[in-house]
């Protein structure tokens, strides 16, 4: 004999009558239905052998991480994700928030193909100036994708970069440290509420920081002749789905190589691939000799 | 004179006016902010109302005089004014047709520039003693003086002094290079010797405040790192000596995003002794490490040619390919190379 259905109060009932369909309280969901096929709905990145690397593209409904230092191709891949959105099957809007100063617009039209000068209008830009001006976008965001208006649905969001807002606005005191941490899990929270209830594919970049002694606890990648580790700690590297971790270093010719690595994901083996940054974008490279 | 002046001035904040420019402070008065508020808030260092909204409000509930509900009053008048919410890229595309490049007096190195240093947004340049850095700046003291159409920048400079290696007679012989007259180009440039890392960052509010009283197209800051190096020693103070770089640099990022100034710091470097013995790479490196190399929107790498020339290579930027071109230091400032 199930028990009746827990009592609602007259004023939450009232509220949640008055909500539109889309902030209807989640239900259990048999998990089943929440397998789709293996390519649906995923975001490819423009290359097959990077879209190899990670089974298809970078899914929806997740928070993906895509750390790396400076120079190892982060907002090159956010930017060329911008417009793919709009060319995908998903035929997306994309919401980019960033809170490097300026927002890279000359790259972003020098990588719009010329033949579709629209694409720029669905690329939607803000700026975060600090941890709380993102959660209060996010806000913002969270309406924009219940109404899009006269945009298509919007299923990508960018953040570049989540390290760089905290790292500017701290201090090594242990409240600060506490508070950052906490701001951790609000943003992340935000972002996967928007992930899962809009089906949205969620891109975060990071940062890193030298690994200077002994174990960091985190994840742990060479990258131009030093190890280094995303930054943010342990605490943030609970709040994502999936890390992407490139890396470079110099060759015996003195050019940059570039690797991506799959640190961690629920759905991917760890394994990693080589990939370029030309004029028109970031490849992935065939490994040779096989 | 002053007739002229006044006349020039009420032009210029016409244009501004029509501009996407940032707005002054006293704007917020028209919103029934009262003006003793206005003070209180540009004692603090806010100068522009855009400055006000992008500051969180925990920092605003911090100014002596402000109470909370006058924090709200303002952060409300604010927001009316500049807007905080999400912008299409054509539409920041249209917003940005006026982004100049500086040049740098080398028809070369402008090349791989795609033009000269970029205004509003940092530019880093880095390399050994000797190498070219500050020669670069003083000739780009110069340059953003021009006329838009000689590739200058129409502006004045502001030039922050770390190391103590700024010359005035060097601006006076690159002036009559360009055929400028030197005293108005000497006029044009407002110098700061910082001391120390607070001061270097309490000179920054300086900044703010003049750049919204008249129109600035270059800021150095030559060395941005020299004064950390002696601030902050050791292990132990390795956190606070990041953090508080970190700081400084989000504010010089917000001052080149709100006034449209290129931003150009020099950065030393230090020789790599633990990763060389596993790696080929270069021997040396710059100063700071992450928080520099992520905070540099644009990064360039001087080092030592044959003779009088140097070589510069671009190292990281967003729509920049990784190339190198060679350049001269003569007594006229930075040149292309006479083969």
């Amino acid at each position: 004999m199930r028990p009746a259905a827990p009592a609602r109060h007259p004023s939450a009932a009232a509220s949640s009558s008055s909500s539109t369909n889309s902030q209807q309280e989640p239900r259990p969901e048999n998990p089943l239905l929440l397998l789709p096929s293996s390519r649906a709905g995923k975001l490819s990145l423009g290359c097959p052998v990077l879209d190899r690397l990670l089974s298809g593209g970078l899914p929806p409904a997740s928070v993906t991480e895509i750390a790396g230092e400076s120079a190892s191709g982060k907002t090159q891949l956010c930017l060329q994700l911008a417009l793919l959105a709009p060319l995908s099957p998903l035929s997306a809007s994309c919401l980019f928030l960033h809170s490097d100063l300026p927002f890279p617009l000359r790259r972003l039209r020098g990588l719009a193909p010329k033949s579709r000068p629209d694409l720029l209008d669905h690329v939607l830009v803000a700026a975060a100036h600090s941890p709380s001006d993102l959660i209060s976008l996010l806000s913002r965001a969270q309406r924009l994708l219940a109404h899009p208006g006269r945009l298509p649905p919007v299923r990508l969001i960018l953040v570049d970069s989540i390290a760089s807002l905290f790292r500017a606005d701290f201090d090594a005191s242990p409240a600060d440290l506490k508070r950052r941490s906490a701001l951790f899990f609000r943003i992340s929270a935000k972002l996967k509420e928007l992930a899962h209830r809009h089906r949205c594919v969620v891109v975060v970049t990071n940062q890193v920081v030298d690994v200077v002694e002994g174990e960091a606890g985190n994840t742990v990648a060479w990258s131009s002749g030093r190890r280094v580790s995303p930054a943010l700690g342990i605490a943030w590297a609970n709040c994502v789905n999936t890390r992407l971790f490139l890396t470079r270093d110099a060759d015996g010719r003195g050019c940059a190589r570039r690797r991506m690595k799959v640190a961690f994901a629920p759905h991917l083996p760890e394994r990693a691939c080589e990939f370029v940054i030309r004029r028109d974008g970031v490849f992935g490279v065939e490994p040779s000799g096989r | 004179m002053s007739t002229s002046a006044a006349a020039s001035a009420a032009a210029e904040q016409q244009q501004e006016e029509g501009e996407h420019g940032p707005f002054p402070i006293e704007q917020l008065q028209a919103s029934g902010i009262a003006a003793l508020d206005v003070k209180k808030l540009k004692d603090s260092g806010l100068y522009t109302v855009e400055s006000v909204a992008y500051t969180p409000r925990k920092d605003l509930l911090q100014i002596k005089g402000i109470s909370e509900a006058k924090v709200d009053k303002i952060v409300e008048a604010a927001s009316k004014l500049v807007p905080l919410g999400f912008t299409s890229a054509s539409q920041l595309h249209a917003q940005r047709l006026e982004i100049i490049q500086v040049t740098t007096g080398s028809r070369e190195l402008d090349k791989i520039l795609d033009g000269g240093i970029e205004t509003g947004s940092i530019t880093e340049i880095y390399g050994e003693f000797r190498s070219g850095k500050t020669q670069l700046c003083h000739t780009l003291c110069v340059t953003c003086q021009l006329p838009l159409d000689q590739g200058g920048g129409e502006g004045k400079a502001l030039y922050i002094d770390a190391e103590g290696t700024f010359r005035p007679q060097r601006l006076l012989q690159i002036a009559d290079r360009f055929g400028l007259n030197g005293a108005d180009v000497l006029e044009n440039v407002a110098y700061a010797r910082a001391y120390n890392t607070d001061h270097q960052s309490r000179l920054l509010l300086e900044a703010a405040s003049m750049m919204i009283e008249t129109r600035f197209a270059l800021m150095i800051v030559d060395s941005a790192t020299a004064l950390y190096r002696t601030d902050f020693s050791g292990r132990g103070e390795l956190s606070a000596r990041q953090m508080h770089m970190a700081k400084f640099l989000r504010s010089l990022q917000k001052l080149a995003d709100e006034f449209g100034v290129a931003v150009v710091i020099t950065n030393q470097v230090v020789a790599q002794v633990d990763g060389s013995a596993m790696f080929a790479g270069p021997q040396i490196k710059p100063i700071g490490g992450n928080i520099m190399a992520h905070a540099s929107t644009t990064r360039l790498a001087l080092r030592k040619g044959r003779g009088e020339e140097r070589i510069c290579k671009v190292i990281s930027s967003p729509c920049l390919a990784e190339a190198e071109a060679r350049f001269q230091i003569a007594s006229e400032g930075v040149a292309d190379v006479k083969d």
